[in-house]
């Protein structure tokens, strides 16, 4: 059917687009191109500012430092949700589900035998010189095996409308209150487009979250007493701690909220006196947990917390040291790491990644670093990396050199046009560049939210979908 | 009353966010007495010697060096500005305000959601007044927006938050900075009698002053349906010391926070210690009613006292519930 309304000017080539690549969805169809596309920009225009004002009165933001100065930032919400097929999402769930199981037991395995090292399927080097692999978890039995409780894979969408692992967030992603909250704000703007819409619930993650969590307390521990660990309110995330401790009925801490006794055991201190707690869902990095194993200068954590999580009286959410398996370069072998714990084939495909420590691969991205987006493997948030097609030649030059030098720190990428998905903008209905962050945690067995972060890079044609760069935010529906 | 609670129902708060809670109480009430004293100082000051009106308003919260230091001249305005939207005031009601956010922001899983909202709201709006919106003219109405906002929070809480031990350290800080406050009203006015010329020497204040006092503390309605049109500043100050129904009162302040401590102690099982205890029984003792009271130096010797003891009361709650070594 061809679109109407709305849509009629809305061209997305060549990039494949969430709705029209999936308008043979009957769902789709009759939710985006007929009721969506029956609407006004105006009304659109007008929804989308009373949603903003809503997130902002509510102090659904995050923070946003200028020197001494603090600014409440929201996300900005694009009104225009973003689809996923019941066929797509089925396979992709499939997929999460099959990666954590992977990552849970690569991390097992590094942290004893070793095997997949000796066996020569990853470098040695690769994982034991790692910054993020933590001595101290060296035969540490986490409860039930699980290391990363919880999970936010990003995903894009390539031209052909396969969805790739662009990276897997092992240590504590965030974004999934948005997910929730975005939904709220739907159904409270946006009623007569979701009425019987066969959009998959999202509110019930707080519920299935604590689920996840008392299934991975210590052993003997009959009504585990969990608690969310915060850096504080100042902490750029703290909206998200705030709700999720909300959606799960437990205790905020802080690190001077705690202690750990003589006999390892860790308590919060509250107005009855000092009350037990069995599981830490952590919302603050390794290094500041326990200044007694890591950094001494730690103003955040608490004393002991490793010692408790040793002799099994505490489980820490998500295990200290799972950084590692989200490391850039591991990544690349993640392929690998599936079929060799799984004996499968991995469901949901890599980004072609070269590792430039390998020389064939290191030859390859050198000859063509012109066509490929070059990253260096321990920095995030898009620091050091070059574009190659946006490059200029000194640019390039000075990317071929550093690689050259230090092919370990390195590797590269082929560009990808990004899935894209129709988007409220100044111009009307445009095509704007998505990716998608869907949360899955990790208990007995792994419960994948039926949703997900859908972040939209707001300016046209551009690739960076981050909140510090100007990326917004969409409800994602999974129908049904 | 006895036995609400299921036994064993207690939450078993963290300490820090009892103090939270409590601080939240405390704020919001300071804020909205903020309120009502400015309004009521700006009607009072419009017919008559402007800065001797204001200059009562500093002595009330012992503000005078601090406004002096400050290199401000004294004039209705510029006490007006100082406290509503100056920021260096630690007693402003932007600062107020900004604490209670605080308190609210570190409070937020436990809060009602409406409530977070409602005084970020309510923040926000002071928070973007520069000092050129205050003006005296528009004063009454700020005050106005400031006093129904911080009614607003207390309406919540008391219809939407789930009683738990937050909702009780709430309360326990608003009903102490109520008493406090409510002394420091009625000490400003009698600061002024004993300062007038003596015992036995002052010229009986007007009706129009000691109508102010009432309704600085909304209770002047109910002060003519209890009392004589006789009634004079000695019955105004025994109603808003020692009225067991007036709900701005000393007595019925420390009543309520005394009732937050036996809650404690049979629905929560975190019994308060005997310096609390005793804290506890020093303020009670102080505000027995008595049906008038004698203005003059001996008035403002009680008053002192019982904020001393409300000083003595938070800082045994304090180390009793929320810094315990």
């Amino acid at each position: 059917m061809a679109p109407t309304g709305l849509f009629n000017s809305y061209n997305p080539d060549p990039a494949f687009c969430e709705v029209l690549g999936r308008a043979s969805d009957a769902e789709v169809n009759r939710l985006f191109l007929n009721r969506l596309g029956g609407k006004t920009r105006s009304t659109l225009a007008q929804r989308k500012a009373r949603a903003e004002e809503e997130m902002y009165n509510l102090g659904i933001t995050f923070t946003v430092y200028f020197g001494e100065e603090t600014v409440d930032r929201i996300l900005p919400f694009d009104v225009i949700p973003r689809p996923i097929t019941k066929p797509d999402w089925d396979s992709l769930e499939a997929g999460v589900v099959q990666r954590i199981a992977a990552l849970n037991a690569f991390l097992r395995d590094i942290y004893h035998d070793r095997k997949i090292l000796k066996d020569g399927v990853i470098p040695s080097d690769l994982v034991l010189k790692n910054k993020y692999y933590l001595e101290e978890m060296i035969g540490v039995d986490p409860p039930g095996g699980v290391y990363t409780h919880i999970c936010g894979t990003d995903m894009i969408r390539d031209q052909a409308g396969d969805f790739l692992i662009l990276e897997d967030n092992c240590r504590a992603p965030s974004g999934v209150s948005y997910v929730i909250e975005n939904r709220h704000l739907m159904m409270r703007s946006f009623p007569d487009l979701m009425e019987n819409a066969r959009v998959r619930p999202v509110s019930d993650y707080g519920v299935r979250l604590r689920e996840k969590l008392a299934d991975s307390a210590p052993q003997g521990v009959m009504d585990p007493s969990i608690v969310l660990m915060t850096p504080g309110v100042y902490n750029s995330a703290y909206f998200e701690h705030v709700f999720l401790a909300r959606e799960m009925g437990v205790p905020l801490v802080e690190g001077r909220d705690l202690f750990v006794d003589r006999n390892d055991e860790v308590f919060m201190n509250t107005v009855c006196g000092p009350q037990p707690v069995h599981v830490i869902y952590r919302r603050i990095d390794d290094a500041f947990l326990d200044p007694e194993a890591f950094r001494k200068d730690s103003m955040l954590g608490c004393n002991g917390l490793m010692r408790a999580m040793k002799a099994g009286k505490v489980a820490i959410a998500n295990a200290p040291g799972t950084g590692v398996a989200d490391d850039k370069a591991v990544y690349a072998y993640m392929p690998e790491i599936v079929r060799y714990y799984l004996s499968e084939e991995p469901i949901l495909k890599n980004v072609d990644t070269y590792v430039c420590r390998r020389p064939e691969d290191r030859a390859y991205v050198l000859d063509h670093i012109d066509e490929l987006v070059t990253k260096p493997v321990g920095e995030s948030g898009g620091y050091g990396i070059t574009v190659g097609p946006r490059a200029t030649k000194a640019e390039r030059e000075a990317a071929g050199k550093a690689i050259a030098k230090d092919p370990s720190n390195y590797i590269a990428q082929p560009m990808i046009t990004l899935s894209v998905c129709p988007t409220l903008t100044s111009e009307g209905v445009a095509p704007r560049h998505v990716d998608l962050r869907p949360f899955a945690v990790t208990g007995k067995g792994t419960f994948v939210l039926p949703g997900g972060l859908t972040r939209v890079a707001m300016k046209k044609g551009s690739l960076i979908v981050n909140s510090s760069q100007g990326g917004g935010s969409k409800d994602t529906w999974v129908l049904s | 009353m006895e036995g609400r609670k299921i036994p064993g129902s207690s939450h078993k708060l963290l300490s820090r966010f009892a103090e939270n809670a409590f601080w939240l109480g405390r704020y919001v009430e300071r804020a909205e007495n903020l309120s009502r004293l400015l309004a009521v100082a700006e009607g009072f000051a419009a017919g008559d010697d402007d800065a001797a009106a204001w200059r009562s308003v500093l002595d009330t919260f012992s503000d005078r060096p601090a406004f002096e230091e400050s290199g401000r001249r004294l004039t209705g305005l510029s006490v007006a500005r100082w406290y509503f939207t100056d920021a260096s005031n630690p007693n402003s009601i932007l600062s107020c305000l900004n604490a209670a956010r605080e308190n609210a922001r570190a409070l937020r899983h436990i809060t009602p959601v409406e409530a977070w909202k409602q005084i970020n709201m309510l923040h926000g709006e002071v928070a973007g007044l520069t000092a050129r919106k205050v003006t005296l003219p528009r004063l009454a109405g700020l005050c106005e927006k400031v006093r129904l906002g911080c009614l607003t929070h207390q309406g919540m809480v008391d219809g939407a938050w789930y009683r738990d031990e937050a909702w009780l350290f709430h309360r326990l800080g608003s009903e102490l900075e109520r008493a406090d406050q409510t002394t420091r009203l009625i000490d400003v006015k009698y600061y002024q009698l004993d300062t007038a010329g003596g015992e036995g020497d002052y010229t009986p204040p007007d009706v129009v002053w000691w109508n102010s006092l009432l309704r600085s503390a909304s209770s002047y309605h109910a002060f003519r349906r209890r009392h004589s049109v006789s009634a004079g500043p000695k019955d105004a100050a025994a109603f808003l010391l020692y009225d067991s129904d007036c709900p701005r009162s000393v007595r019925l302040s420390a009543l309520a926070a005394a009732d937050r401590l036996r809650e404690l102690r049979e629905d929560y099982d975190a019994a308060p210690s005997e310096e609390l205890t005793a804290a506890c029984q020093a303020l009670l003792s102080s505000v027995e009613p008595k049906t008038r009271v004698e203005p003059g130096p001996g008035l403002h010797r009680a008053l002192d006292r019982i904020q001393v003891q409300v000083i003595a009361f938070a800082d045994a709650l304090s180390r009793r519930y929320f810094h315990v070594d």
